[in-house]
């Protein structure tokens, strides 16, 4: 993966509620995380980020349903209204999963095997 | 009849309508028709949702409930009990999970399901004695 530098200031406040939420980590890495998981959220409005298996993974704020499930029930199933029917989730809900899981193909398909092996 | 199983939301709401078909009265019911609210909890607070409504709660994740069960059991009153399908159930074959569930479910009813965890399907194995 390639990657860029970007350099930015915070508040002193906002710097010290970081180190207590870094848990061990650098903060460097937490900033990082968070920018790149709110880039993303904004790219794509209702998906969320949580912990995983291991790593983070994308889901449906609001639901318990991770953009990896949504994937592979498409793919069981074939077609998006019938993946709409199963989980009876709103349609444009289940659009905006498979839109995220078709962008970050490698992404979804790790966290699939992650909670599924 | 008063609901013992819940639906997660990575469970079809046809797999209670199945059940109900297979078993009439079948006592479960999916979370968005049991609690709007309860689909937007992490897995914590639906274990800890599921022990004060003693709510067996059944569905896919087997990793992350499974870590979330142990933090139950570790850190707070533990849970009412969850039924995880095993992976080689597809998760869009409701007919499959609703005939493990369903025989699963006739000899597992009568069970203390407290802090109890069971993947399905599986080789039934009675309940030990009480001492």
């Amino acid at each position: 993966m390639s990657t860029a530098t970007v350099s930015g200031r915070i508040d002193r406040k906002i710097d010290a509620l970081l180190v207590r939420q870094t848990l061990g980590k650098k903060r460097c890495q937490i900033v990082s995380r968070d920018v790149t998981e709110k880039v993303l959220e904004r790219a794509y409005p209702g998906i969320g980020f949580r912990d995983g298996v291991g790593e983070r993974e994308a889901y449906l704020i609001g639901h318990r349903v991770a953009v990896w499930e949504v994937e592979r029930v498409f793919r069981e199933l074939g077609t998006l209204d019938k993946t709409v029917e199963h989980f009876g989730l709103p349609i444009r809900l289940v659009k905006r999963a498979m839109d995220y899981a078709r962008a970050f193909p490698k992404e979804t398909e790790r966290c699939r095997m992650a909670q599924t092996t | 009849m008063k609901p013992r199983l819940l639906g997660d939301e990575n469970t079809s709401p046809k797999l209670v309508a199945a059940c109900r078909r297979l078993h009439p009265g079948f006592p479960m019911v999916h979370i968005a028709a049991h609690n709007q609210d309860w689909c937007g909890l992490n897995d914590d607070d639906l274990l800890d949702a599921c022990l004060a409504a003693e709510l067996i709660l059944v569905g896919h994740d087997r990793r992350t409930l499974a870590d979330a069960a142990t933090r139950a059991i570790r850190e707070r009153g533990g849970h009412a009990g969850i039924i995880l399908f095993r992976a080689f159930i597809r998760q869009a074959d409701f007919g499959g999970q609703c005939r493990a569930l369903c025989r699963f479910w006739e000899h597992s009813r009568e069970w203390d399901w407290f802090n109890r965890m069971a993947y399905i399907p599986t080789d039934v194995v009675p309940q030990p004695a009480a001492r």
